[in-house]
């Protein structure tokens, strides 16, 4: 690990990027732990007086640095606020679809046969309802909950870390010190967590920084049609369809929460990239 | 009003779904049809609605989007005359009272239906007897159930007997105002057409016949040449659906469309500054109520609701939410109405006397329901409310709910403690409270005896003075008991294109007939 950290600070060349996405994660991580402590300006305060104000606008509370929405909320200190649900629901999302994909994918792995073939089966099943479709009906059935809308994504990402894992798997256990594990009577537990999982962990930590950048937005998503996690303040993809009424008059109330969307996901992606290269052996030269 | 429109409710679910994958995607698609410009020259008013339309049979649908055009093909026995609010003849030639409880219509015998029968006094009485059937299930049949019996006594004479007298029977027969309406439907042809075909093809008396409808795309309505009132100035109404609101100004300004339904208040100056289109109001829109459930805790206590009302700043609420499209009333009932009280004040912003009165009690907690797009900034007033009942004391657990789901709930009496439904009050009498206030009706949560008792006497009181009287002594008697916390008024706001123009009389209800081409 700490080779990779190493690596991964290393300003080389294009790197710098990596770099600017990796502080930009670190801030957003922190607005996320630490919620309105961040704000400049209370996030729950409205004021109609000073309604659908532009960037820079001075109110009563100061400057509003990215305008106010429309019941007059101050719209950056909203999109501190909003940095939480967005990281934390989608955090906990792919941690829950990792856990539960990737311990499916090696069971069926190891064991091969029948499970591999009837764990290829589920997944097509699941990919073959769309995401959206299926959330939707999810979260409108029921009422919208943050461990609903948690396990609502994790259903949306799972399938990959199970494939992932599923053949990974299958190539570790073919080598001949698992068989000789097997021998010395080692259950199948102890191969699977020893053994396996360290083999690869590497693959799965890249396919969860790409996941987390798909389960934001999809979190963004179902906040956008109005079934994302409850909450009083708006989360970004609330935000965005709440401001989308005033998009030909008020550009900033979807500019910018679209704007943090898009620089966190690409962040994660630039960063998961980046990962990707260091763990694969092959790509090592090649810098 | 109209609170049946399911087909509106689906048609914005969809359009979440899909402007959240357009957001996504960064792509943006030009505007759903364009109609050539040969069009435009003979005389056509292309209408966009703000939403589809369900059905087109007139007795089983109180939707508001059909109304619109089902208000072109099919008439009323009455109207209302814009510049005095009195009723006055219209398939009619003249109406009066036999006795308290028995109505005489004369009819007009000039007029024929779009295939060229005659209206007789059959034909009214076929349509009474429809609406009267329970089993049809027509949503303006409790409104009409004091209809004992009607007679056709000759060709063009209709008697219609009441239980008991119904001074406001005769406002069921004219158009405005949502369900309970009365529009006349020829009975050789309702006995001869299936339902499914009655609902696709509207054939009634009216300025217009239906052309073509190609579901969800566009409807276009023809001129009636052969109507029996003045000949309108528009040949042809085209209209579309575009729920978006954001879309449907864009399409107005570039011309694809001639009048736009709902113009968004935020959108009132770039139609303006803008150089083909123009804004036609009406400040007689829907009546906000915000509904509290008085049936059942913790507003079953006057306190509460005292509480709950004197929490809200009205006034700063409509100013910067509605600006000059908004007043706020003190009584829940539209300016229009002969009975209005407008002695009556709104409530007070007094948040120092709500947490007086809640001073004692356990912190009320209330889980509500919102609903988002269904009236003029709905969403942004629900935030404001949500956060003035936070600052006393309340704690608020809203939902966002479609409103297709969110109606039916409310007619279950389960759409939660309080919400916000608007009322067209068009017809311009105050029976219309009834609707959300009467204990019998499906979307009241007041169940108050003192209030039945009151309109009950109302109800039957032939003379109108007296009748006026009993309804502003209701007036005071809402107020007082806090049912409703509060009322405001937002205009009706449509964007039309230069080349035509119309004087919005009756808010909600737009008619084509009226359109006038400018001269330019």
């Amino acid at each position: 690990m700490a080779a990779m950290a190493r690596k991964l600070t290393s300003l080389r060349g294009s790197q710098i990027i990596v770099a600017l996405a990796l502080v930009f994660l670190l801030v957003l991580a922190v607005m996320a732990v630490t919620g309105d402590l961040m704000a400049p300006m209370n996030a729950a305060r409205q004021s109609l007086r000073a309604r659908l104000m532009p960037p820079g606008f001075e109110g009563r509370q100061g400057i509003h640095w990215l305008g106010t929405d429309s019941v007059g909320r101050d719209i950056l200190s909203l999109i501190v606020a909003g940095a939480r649900p967005a990281i934390l629901v989608s955090g906990f999302a792919v941690a829950l679809a990792a856990l539960f994909g990737v311990s499916l994918g090696m069971f069926a792995g190891y064991r091969g046969g029948r499970m591999g073939g009837l764990l290829l089966y589920i997944t097509n099943i699941q990919l073959a309802f769309p995401f959206f479709l299926l959330a939707v009906t999810i979260v409108g059935i029921m009422r919208p909950s943050i461990p609903l809308v948690v396990f609502v994504i994790a259903l949306g990402c799972w399938v990959p870390f199970a494939r992932i894992s599923y053949s990974e798997t299958m190539q570790v256990v073919e080598q001949e010190y698992i068989e000789a594990v097997r021998v010395m009577r080692g259950g199948t537990a102890r191969i699977l967590l020893r053994h396996v999982l360290p083999n690869i962990l590497p693959n799965i930590l890249v396919l969860a920084t790409f996941a987390l950048g798909t389960a934001i937005v999809m979190e963004s998503g179902l906040s956008f049609v109005g079934l994302g996690v409850p909450t009083k303040t708006p989360t970004w993809g609330r935000m965005l369809s709440e401001g989308r009424d005033y998009i030909s008059t008020a550009w900033w109330l979807t500019f910018f929460p679209g704007l943090a969307i898009f620089l966190l996901v690409l962040s994660i992606n630039v960063c998961g990239e980046r990962l990707r290269d260091i763990t694969d052996p092959k790509q090592a030269g090649k810098q | 009003m109209g609170v049946h429109s399911r087909t509106r409710a689906r048609f914005t679910a969809l359009h979440g779904t899909r402007a959240a994958m357009l957001a996504f995607g960064l792509s943006l698609t030009a505007a759903p049809f364009s109609l050539s410009d040969a069009l435009a020259q003979t005389a056509t008013a292309r209408i966009a609605l703000s939403g589809g339309l369900d059905r087109l049979d007139p007795s089983m649908s109180a939707n508001g989007t059909d109304l619109v055009v089902m208000s072109q093909i099919y008439e009323t026995l009455l109207q209302i005359d814009p510049a005095t609010g009195e009723l006055k003849p219209k398939l009619a030639e003249s109406y009066s009272a036999k006795s308290p409880t028995v109505w005489e219509i004369k009819l007009r015998k000039d007029v024929t239906f779009h295939d060229g029968t005659p209206l007789t006094a059959a034909d009214v009485k076929y349509t009474l007897q429809r609406l009267l059937d329970k089993d049809l299930g027509s949503p303006h049949y409790s409104q009409l159930t004091s209809i004992k019996e009607v007679r056709a006594v000759d060709d063009h004479t209709v008697e219609i007997e009441t239980e008991t007298p119904n001074p406001v029977l005769m406002r069921r027969m004219q158009p405005i105002g949502g369900s309970g309406r009365v529009f006349i439907v020829s009975k050789a042809y309702f006995e001869s057409h299936t339902p499914e075909e009655l609902i696709n093809q509207p054939m009634g008396t009216g300025p217009y016949k239906l052309e073509s409808w190609q579901k969800g795309n566009s409807l276009t309505l023809a001129r009636n040449e052969d109507y029996w009132g003045e000949k309108p100035a528009i040949e042809k109404g085209i209209f579309t659906f575009i729920p978006e609101n954001s879309t449907r100004v864009n399409a107005l300004l570039q011309g694809e469309v001639d009048v736009i339904q709902r113009l968004p208040i935020s959108d009132v100056e770039r139609v303006k500054q803008s150089d083909n289109a123009h804004v036609v109001s009406s400040p007689n829109g829907l009546v906000h109520t915000l509904l509290l459930d008085s049936s059942k805790p913790p507003f079953d206590d006057i306190d509460v609701r005292k509480a709950f009302a004197h929490a809200l700043d009205t006034e700063d609420m409509v100013d910067g939410l509605l600006g000059e499209y908004g007043r706020v009333l003190g009584v829940p009932l539209g300016p229009n109405a002969v009975q209005f009280d407008d002695t009556i004040e709104p409530y007070a912003y007094d948040p120092d006397l709500s947490e007086k009165l809640l001073e004692g009690k356990t912190p009320i907690k209330l889980d509500t329901f919102t609903s988002d797009g269904r009236y003029v900034n709905d969403r942004d007033f629900y935030q404001v409310i949500n956060s003035q009942l936070d600052q006393v004391g309340f704690e608020i657990t809203p939902q966002t709910l479609e409103w297709g789901r969110f109606i039916n709930m409310m007619q279950n009496r389960s759409g939660g403690p309080f919400y916000i439904i608007g009322w067209d009050f068009g017809e311009g009498d105050a029976s219309k409270m009834n609707s959300f206030l009467q204990s019998s009706s499906a979307l009241s949560v007041t169940q108050d005896a003192e209030y039945d008792r009151l309109v009950a006497a109302a109800g039957q009181e032939p003379d109108d003075a007296k009748r006026t009287e009993i309804w502003k002594q209701v007036q005071k008697y809402v107020h007082d008991q806090y049912f409703i916390a509060a009322v405001w008024q937002a205009s009706s706001l449509y964007g039309f294109s230069k080349k035509l123009d119309w004087t919005a009389n009756f808010g909600e209800n737009l008619a084509l007939s009226e359109f006038k081409l400018s001269q330019q």
